[in-house]
This record gives structure tokens, C-alpha cells and sequence, in this order.
């Protein structure tokens, strides 16, 4: 166990850069962002409270400023103040549930921004992980210590899949926490309850769990890609971008001379892009897709094994 | 203890090219083992091969383990320092130190403290910020903290200085003169090591062209500086190597009768350089 803990801190001194720095520094910016735009009193502002849901279940940010709208002229009258006090006024006047929609923009545009940096952390690392110790020869190094070649390939990809994962986590869940806080202080000195009309809405909890339980859904449901990586990192010797990208490519096109019907493509497709809503997940997680994904990414991942324990310096 | 490493028959080709050609070797514990040979003499591949680096035809085992199925447990007794700079260049002193303690099951992080205290690394550099020398010793203070059965070091003092060079082997000599540790060193610079061996194999093209204990060299061959009167005499005892040596030929002859030699002059034991380079002469290696 203690072996196996050095392995994902030994990757942490490695890319301590995109694992630890870069989410710290995107929320810090973020965090600026907000901290500006809190404080920003804009001149004159009609605002509109919408509840428009989108198809993926994500309303429409209804803090734009816009032209004309019924409940516009109702709120008219509160809008006066910061950004961050007309957004705290605005949630007031809405019921729990808009309140609650509302809200979630907010904290999924965060979840977001940083999920979106973590997945290209991720595929450029589970890429070269392999790749990078050959070329500079510190494979001699690695492979005279007495680590199995599976436990150097399971960790690598605990540590993309999971370790890193959870770091993002404290940057968004640190960046959502000082997002509230910071409405929450608007509604000091007013008559106005921050539990009620900003932090219980908010279901911060939910949408932590609803997180974790992603991460570790994708690490199954992704498990053809991942696999796919660590493979092209195991076996290519340059150009793993071409070979990553090749792979798939040339099977949508051999599938594609022989059949019109895309499963294969569709498929592929599917396990490339991690799921981002919880919604209807278990017939997902209980479909033929998933066991499939399974199989061919638990294959991908023990070849990587076996490449592994013959690879040499390059 | 049984025998080290009992090699049988191993042969490795890349393409066309046989880096080894059907080799037999036997190490014993304890023994301090000089693998020496030119360029492309297939050291680096039969060390490779005792490492679990890559496979090969032929029988091998290495302290009772085939290290193409054992790498990772075979790794708990067996230490490896390749030629500078296969420490990640990333790591830190100090990190070396938790990852070495938090991975291998033998290794005393005090005496590895306590080694490069005696050095001038500080602990917070990064690999990338040390000279190679003292990249080395940082590897060889890290093995040096590892209580093993076997030791390889593939050309370990292959671009550093002279100072740097005589203190590897000399720390390597004084930690590890009164252990049982058997070790295998691969280098080229025969003079360096020569003090050090118990055992020597020379290897040319990918086969085992010498294979002997120091001890049993002075039995086997003697180098006489032979007089122009006697060059005729000397010639008929077919020396394998001929050098002018200030106007007389110093002559190294193999299985010749000591009596037949000490006609000749007083017989001494060739050199580990003069010998190589002999047998080199002879497999139609080295000109």
C-alpha cells in the first residue's frame, strides 16, 4: 500500500505543473474574475429572470441584460447596486426551484471550465506517461526498482483517472464555496437570508456527490480511451499524437468501406467524451455499451502491461 | 549461498546483428566480476538481459530467478547503475530518498542520509541542477543504502572526471570489500577497476572470449620482455601478442610451459589492458 501511494506522489513531483499548479492558477483567476465582477456596479441594467431550460438541462444565464420581457418591469425596482447584490435580489424574488436552477449555472459553469482543463491534463498525460521515461532513459531507473510493470501502469492510470481528478475537485469546489460566500455577502445588511436565498438553493452537497460519482463513472465508461492511451504511450516510440489519433480513425474508415451503419463510430465517439450529467445513469452504467467499453479498455490496458515489461530505453 | 548467476546459452540478435552469440558464464557469490569489452561487444546487452530489460533465447537465472518472468522481486536484491543520467532529471535529492524508502523493502534511508552528508548534494536540488558526477554518487548513495546480493554497473564513470571516477571506486571498494555482495562491472577503462577484480570476462562480438579468475591468470598467461637473441625461440612458443617494448618485444603467451618461458626471462602476469587488447588482437577485433 505504501509502495503503491509513492507511485501517484512520484507522478505528482512529475507534473506538479498541469496536477497541482495550473487548476490553482485557473482558480485563482476565476476567483478574481468573480471578485471583480461582485464588486462591479453596473450604471443602468433591465434584467430579465428566465427559467428557460436548454436541451441538456442547463438554463440559459438570465442575468442578460435584454430588452423587454413582462418580468422585467416587475424586478424593476430592486435594480440598483453590484452585480453580486441584483443577482441576490433577483434570486429572492424567484421560487425555490428557479432559485435552485439558477444557481446550478453558476456552479456547473465552474465545475466546467475546470473539467474541461482536466480532461486535456488527463489525455496528455495518460499519452506520454509511458513514452516520456524511455526517451529519457530514466526507465533504467524505474525498472531497477522492485516495482511490478502492473503496478507502474495501474497507478498511472489511478493517478489520471482518480487522484488528479479529486484535485480538481478542491479548485472547484473551493471556487463554488467562495462563489456563494461572496452572494451570501450581499445579503448583509439587507432583510434578506443568505441560507435561504442563496447557500440551501444552492445544493452544494448534491452537486459535490453528483461529481465524485462522475469521476469515478467516467473512469469505467472512458476505459477504452484511457486504455487506448496508455497503449499508444507504451508502444510508440515518436509521433504518439499521430498513433492516438490514427488508431481510431482508421477503424471508423475500415468500418465505414464495409458497413453504413456507424456502430462502430457511434461507439468510439461515445467512450471518447466523459459523461457530464447524472441523469439516467444506471441504464447507462447496466447497458451492453458499458460492458463492451469494459472489455476492450481492460484489453488495451493489460496489453499496455505486457508492452510495458518489455519496454526498453529507447 | 548457490551461485549468482548461471548463465546458458544466451543469445540475443536485433535484425541481422548478434549482439550475443550463444553465451555461458557462471557468477559466484562474493565475486567482483570486470565485464569488459569493446564498443558493440554486447556488454550493455548481457547486462540488459541479467536486468530483466529485454529478452533473449537461452537459459538464465540470476540469483534463482529467470529475470525475464522476476523482474520486480528479483529487484529487491539486485541494485543497477547504468552510465550517468538515468535518474530522472525532474526528481529531487530528497525526493530520491522518499521514493527509493517508500518502494524498496531494503532501504535504509539513514545510511543513505548519512552517505550524502558525506557529499556535497544538497537535498533540495533537482537531478537537472547536479553535475554528473554528482548525479552518480546521489545513484551510488542510493544503492549504497540498499542491502543487495548483486550489484551491476554498466560503465557507471563513463564521462567523468578523474577525481569523480577514483572516488566512485573507492567508495564502491571500502562499503562493499566486507560484504558478500557479488557485483558485475562493465567498462571499458580497465585500469581503473583492475585492482578491484576477482574475476574477469572479456567479450567480443557477442561471445565470451575470456573467462577467468584473476588468481588463475598468472597460471595461464605470462608476459616475458624477450631479447632480439631470443625472438626466434619466443616466436616458436606462439605468443598471442607481440609488442616492441625499447628495442626488445614484450610477448604474452597463453598455456605455455613455465619453464619454457623462464628460459626466455623472468616472467610477469600481463596486465588486464595488455591481455584485452591481446585477445582482442586475436578474435580479429581491435587492430
Amino acid at each position: 500500500m505504501k509502495a503503491l501511494a509513492m507511485l501517484t506522489r512520484r507522478e505528482f513531483w512529475e507534473h506538479r505543473n498541469t496536477f497541482v499548479a495550473l487548476p490553482a492558477l485557473v482558480v485563482a483567476v476565476l476567483f478574481s474574475v468573480m471578485l471583480l465582477g461582485t464588486a462591479y456596479t453596473p450604471p443602468s441594467v433591465n434584467f430579465s429572470v428566465q427559467s428557460n431550460m436548454d436541451s441538456d438541462g442547463f438554463s440559459v444565464p438570465s442575468n442578460i441584460p435584454s430588452g423587454g420581457n413582462q418580468q422585467q418591469y416587475e424586478y424593476q425596482h430592486d435594480l440598483r447596486g453590484t452585480w453580486a447584490t441584483l443577482l441576490v435580489t433577483q434570486l429572492q424574488a424567484t421560487d425555490s426551484e428557479t432559485r435552485a436552477q439558477y444557481l446550478a449555472v453558476g456552479l456547473r459553469t465552474i465545475e466546467r471550465i475546470l473539467s474541461v482543463i482536466l480532461y486535456l491534463v488527463t489525455l496528455s498525460f495518460l499519452l506520454n506517461c509511458l513514452l516520456t521515461d524511455r526517451r529519457d532513459r530514466s526507465i533504467l531507473f524505474w525498472k531497477s526498482m522492485p516495482v511490478s510493470d502492473q503496478a507502474t501502469v495501474l497507478m498511472k492510470l489511478f493517478t489520471a483517472v482518480i487522484a488528479v481528478p479529486l484535485v480538481y475537485f478542491a479548485g472547484i469546489a473551493a471556487l463554488q464555496v467562495s462563489w456563494l460566500s461572496l452572494l451570501s455577502l450581499s445579503t448583509a445588511g439587507t432583510e434578506l437570508s443568505a441560507w435561504e436565498t442563496v447557500w440551501a438553493p444552492a445544493q452544494l452537497l448534491t452537486h459535490w456527490l453528483d461529481y465524485l460519482a462522475l469521476v469515478l463513472i467516467n473512469t469505467l465508461w472512458c476505459l477504452p480511451l484511457w486504455g487506448w492511451l496508455l497503449l499508444v504511450s507504451a508502444y510508440a516510440k515518436s509521433v504518439q499524437l499521430i498513433w492516438a489519433l490514427g488508431g481510431p480513425i482508421a477503424l471508423i474508415f475500415v468500418e465505414s468501406l464495409v458497413s453504413d451503419q456507424g456502430h462502430m463510430k457511434a461507439w468510439i465517439m461515445q467512450h471518447c467524451m466523459p459523461i457530464t450529467s447524472s441523469a439516467n445513469i444506471s441504464d447507462q452504467l447496466l447497458s451492453i455499451n458499458m460492458f463492451s467499453a469494459l472489455i476492450a479498455g481492460a484489453a488495451m490496458v493489460g496489453l499496455a502491461i505486457l508492452l510495458r515489461g518489455r519496454a526498453d530505453e529507447l | 549461498m548457490s551461485t549468482v548467476i548461471e548463465a546458458q546459452g544466451m543469445s540475443k540478435s536485433y535484425g541481422n546483428f548478434n549482439a550475443l552469440d550463444d553465451i555461458s558464464f557462471a557468477v559466484q557469490p562474493g565475486s567482483i566480476v570486470g565485464l569488459i569489452g569493446p564498443n558493440g561487444a554486447g556488454k550493455t546487452t548481457t547486462l540488459k538481459a541479467l536486468l530483466g530489460l529485454i529478452q533473449f533465447d537461452g537459459d538464465l537465472s540470476v540469483l534463482g530467478a529467470d529475470p525475464r518472468k522476476e523482474r520486480h522481486s528479483l529487484m529487491e536484491s539486485l541494485c543497477f547503475i547504468a552510465d550517468v543520467g538515468v535518474l530522472p532529471r525532474w526528481l529531487k535529492v530528497s525526493n530520491a530518498l522518499d521514493y527509493a524508502a517508500g518502494v524498496h523493502p531494503k532501504f535504509n534511508r539513514q545510511r543513505a542520509e548519512e552517505i550524502l552528508a558525506a557529499t556535497n548534494i544538497p537535498m533540495n536540488k533537482r537531478v537537472k541542477q547536479l553535475s554528473k558526477g554528482m548525479v552518480t554518487q546521489l545513484h551510488l548513495s542510493l544503492v549504497m543504502a540498499i542491502d543487495v546480493e548483486l550489484l551491476i554497473l554498466d560503465e557507471p564513470t563513463l564521462g567523468l572526471d578523474i577525481l569523480y571516477r577514483k572516488s566512485f571506486y573507492e567508495s564502491l571498494l571500502n562499503d562493499y570489500c566486507d560484504k558478500q555482495t557479488s557485483i558485475i562491472i562493465s567498462t571499458h577503462q580497465v585500469e581503473e577497476i583492475e585492482s578491484l577484480l576477482t574475476h574477469l570476462l572479456f567479450i567480443d562480438k557477442g561471445k565470451i572470449i575470456l573467462d577467468s579468475a584473476m588468481d588463475d591468470l598468472a597460471s595461464q598467461y605470462g608476459e616475458v620482455l624477450v631479447s632480439p637473441d631470443d625472438w626466434v625461440r619466443a616466436e616458436a612458443l606462439a605468443p598471442i601478442y607481440s609488442r616492441d617494448l625499447l628495442g626488445k618485444k614484450a610477448m604474452i603467451f597463453e598455456d605455455a610451459a613455465a619453464a619454457d618461458l623462464a628460459v626466455l626471462g623472468d616472467v610477469s602476469v600481463p596486465s588486464v589492458a595488455d591481455l584485452f587488447v591481446a585477445k582482442m588482437r586475436n578474435n580479429g577485433g581491435v587492430k
